[in-house]
């Protein structure tokens, strides 16, 4: 993790403020008329959306108003910063990677603090979603996403997905396939949990800093080429309540990491290839039955490669910028539900998926 | 979820949707911009239907008596459907300094530009062709052009690097990989070709990100200089540009590009797009959005036996090899440059010869760093 990100979270975020010392999480939420609730969602988007906190500031949680006014000063630093240092080294590949991961998370900041803002201010962390405390052992998961792409003629694939974990171990698999296309990509993506919830032990709360090591492989049969990545990366989770009460329920993540691998192509000689991986995203936890499961995520990951690559943009600003995207996992019934997922970066993908989940409690 | 759950779940939500929506279409924008391309070199007006083919020219002029073409090929051929029979004058500016107008009987006007060039002629009514041709066209010999990119902001003090590029020696003509000004705005847009009229060639541009900034579906760089998305034929080689200011090729760009890799299998063929497909530095990713669409890219030109790739965006410069054909990013024109690369503001003056199917690059450096 870039020294900065490290600061900006646990500085701003999860050190406790001098009003919300005793443990946040279970601290009681102060309960708010359903007119200050409407003036204070109002003020999360005006001046909300330029003055983050402000919808807290008018709910009277000013304790955490000034937190999320912080973390978007830090997050407009770290994008201004950034800007400007590319400016200075004209985006010189010594400095790129930090400057890089600067801008990305600077705007994870400023975004997380503003969607934080809105969230709580409105809910006030009343009736809440709950995280899971302790990891499932393991999840399966099996469906289809419908693809758009302007460049490739494939409308479909299908998608496998496993995690089995063990201790802080979790090993995670993903295979691809298209359905009217010869493609495929497969990820392996072992993770060690640092920190946070275990299927043999139970954590605070669905806070997590992960470690974890990667391999990426893409075939495009037509196209005649393959890509192999292997990749290592830190992701982190804190769950918002730790920042103030109001926030209960919601909580934001950060990717910092890099991969290396290169690319084949039919009669050609391999050629080596990099790609920077950062992201940040922003959700909720869906529900609180102590068997459940659920969660919803916006998120941003800068990485180019696979289906989806990076936006295109209006203006000038296209290449550089990864995908956009919302994640949706949500318990039905007993050990079964359904993830709903949508990006949006060089290509439209969306869908869903059937999921079992074994093991893991709120 | 519980029912107080459910109100939380639509900030986000909105947000999602406010993204998603801010991002609808900017897939097919390249696309857009492709298809609103492809009504460039036809026009009528005054009494006279012009076509020319492949699109290879704006049509800067249409008024009674006057028509002004701006090309982006040293040949073309232009299809005239006048109503009735009358004389015309022909400009066209970015000629080659040699060219003929033939086709129709035609008088050269003189014109203070080496590169603006005049005819009157008389048109009959009815169809008529009238080509545009230098002698040389088809003397399948080495020859030397100029490339270069970038000069974006620094734009209004390029004076020297004009003078520069002016005071080579053999120069065919320029090719440009785009972001020739820092927004696209017009009178951008007419400063390059005011700079340009210091020099006895030609230039031909493909466009860049930076022509994007006033409008990304009918920027001015199509109203001033035409297609980005071209490709020609000269000496027994092929060029062939390409528009990549989004990232991506369109769709419509992919199709044309099939055709013009045929044309260009036999000989040498230089492949030019502003966006380096691939970044030589991957971890910047100053390319494509999709990895996946550059290696499609990279994968076509290179089974199409393209002989040599040239991108700006990048500003510096970089020989090296993707997919075993030899490349070059020049990015010098004097954008912000890169730090610790070791060199600065630049172009490139290549000699090709179409013959061996060999191109040998030459740096320039112009400023404090010659
Ligand atoms: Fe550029």
């Amino acid at each position: 993790m870039t020294p900065f990100l490290a600061t900006a979270l646990s500085l701003l975020l999860a050190t406790p403020a001098p009003g919300a010392a005793a443990a946040p999480e279970s601290g009681p939420v102060p309960p708010a008329s359903a007119g200050r609730r409407v003036a204070a969602g109002a003020g999360a988007v005006i001046p909300g959306l330029v003055v983050h906190g402000a919808g807290h500031f008018i709910r009277g949680e000013s304790d955490t108003g000034w937190r999320l006014l912080a973390a978007e000063g830090v997050g407009l630093g770290g994008m201004v910063g950034g800007i400007a240092g590319l400016a200075v080294t004209g985006a010189s590949p010594r400095t790129v990677v930090p400057l890089t991961w600067m801008i990305v998370q600077g705007f994870g900041l400023f975004g997380v603090s503003a969607l934080a803002d809105l969230y709580g201010s409105v809910n006030g962390g009343e009736g809440a979603g709950a995280p899971l405390v302790q990891a499932p052992d393991l999840t399966v998961d099996l469906g289809y996403r419908a693809l758009y792409d302007p460049v490739f003629p494939y409308t479909g694939l299908g998608v496998l997905g496993a995690t089995w974990r063990h201790r802080g171990l979790a090993l995670d698999g993903r295979l691809w396939v298209a359905a009217d296309h010869d493609n495929q990509r497969l990820e392996l993506t072992p993770r060690w949990r640092l920190v946070g919830p275990r299927p043999d032990r139970a954590a605070q709360d669905g806070s997590f800093l992960d470690l974890r090591t990667g391999v990426a492989w893409h075939r495009f049969g037509p196209e005649r080429f393959q890509s192999l990545f292997g990749e290592l990366a830190a992701r982190g989770r804190l769950d918002l309540a730790r920042v103030g009460p109001t926030l209960r329920g919601s909580f934001a993540e950060a990717e910092v990491g890099a991969a290396l691998g290169g690319t084949q192509h039919a009669g050609f000689d391999l050629e080596g290839e990099s790609l920077l991986l950062a992201g940040f995203a922003f959700g909720l936890y869906l529900g609180h039955a102590r068997d459940g499961f659920g969660e919803v995520a916006l998120y941003y990951d800068h990485r180019h490669d696979g289906y989806v690559g990076g936006a295109k943009l209006r203006g000038l600003g296209s290449g550089t910028p990864g995908h956009f995207g919302l994640r949706t996992r949500l318990r039905v019934w007993g050990p079964w539900g359904v993830d709903l997922h949508g990006e949006v970066g060089a290509t439209w993908l969306g869908g869903g998926s059937l999921v079992y989940q074994w093991g893991g409690r709120r | 979820m519980s029912a107080t759950g459910r109100p939380a779940v639509w900030a986000p939500a909105v947000w999602a949707l406010a993204t998603v929506t801010a991002l609808t279409g900017c897939v097919d924008l390249a696309d857009e911009r492709a298809a609103n391309e492809a009504r460039i070199g036809q026009r009528r007006g005054a009494g006279l239907t012009v076509a020319v083919q492949d699109g290879l020219a704006a049509v800067r002029v249409l008024e009674p008596g006057r028509l002004e073409l701006w090309p982006q090929a040293p040949g073309l051929t232009v299809d005239l459907d006048a109503e009735a029979a009358g004389e015309w004058v022909i400009e066209v500016r970015n000629a080659l300094p040699d060219a003929l107008l033939s086709g129709v009987a035609a008088t050269p006007e003189p014109r203070d530009l080496p590169t603006h060039k005049a005819w009157r002629v008389t048109l009959p009514a009815g169809p008529s062709r009238v080509d545009l041709a230098a002698p040389r066209a088809a003397a399948v010999e080495p020859f030397r052009i100029i490339a270069f990119a970038d000069t974006q902001e620094a734009l209004p003090e390029a004076g020297d690097f004009f003078a520069k590029m002016a005071a080579q020696r053999d120069i065919e003509f320029g090719l440009v990989s785009g972001d020739l000004t820092d927004m696209g705005y017009p009178d951008e847009v007419r400063l390059f070709q005011r700079r340009m009229e210091v020099l006895p060639f030609p230039l031909y541009a493909t466009l860049g990100n930076h022509e994007l900034g006033e409008s990304s579906t009918a920027p001015a760089f199509h109203r001033y200089f035409g297609r980005a998305s071209f490709s020609f034929p000269w000496r027994g080689a092929r060029f062939t540009l390409v528009d990549s200011g989004t990232a991506t090729l369109a769709p419509r760009t992919w199709r044309s590009l099939h055709t013009w890799l045929a044309q260009g299998r036999d000989g040498f063929h230089l492949f030019m797009t502003h966006m380096p497909p691939l970044d030589v530095a991957g971890l910047r990713n100053n390319a494509f959005a999709s990895r996946a669409e550059a290696h499609k890219l990279l994968g076509t030109l290179a089974r199409a036996g393209v002989d040599l790739t040239i991108h700006g965006h990048v500003h510096s410069f970089h020989a090296y090899a993707q997919v075993g054909m030899p490349a070059f990013i020049t990015g010098g024109g004097g954008g912000i440059g890169e730090a610790f690369d070791g060199i600065d503001r630049h172009f490139l003056v290549i000699e090709i010869d179409p013959v061996a199917q060999t191109a040998l690059p030459a740096v320039v450096r112009v400023g404090a760093a010659e």
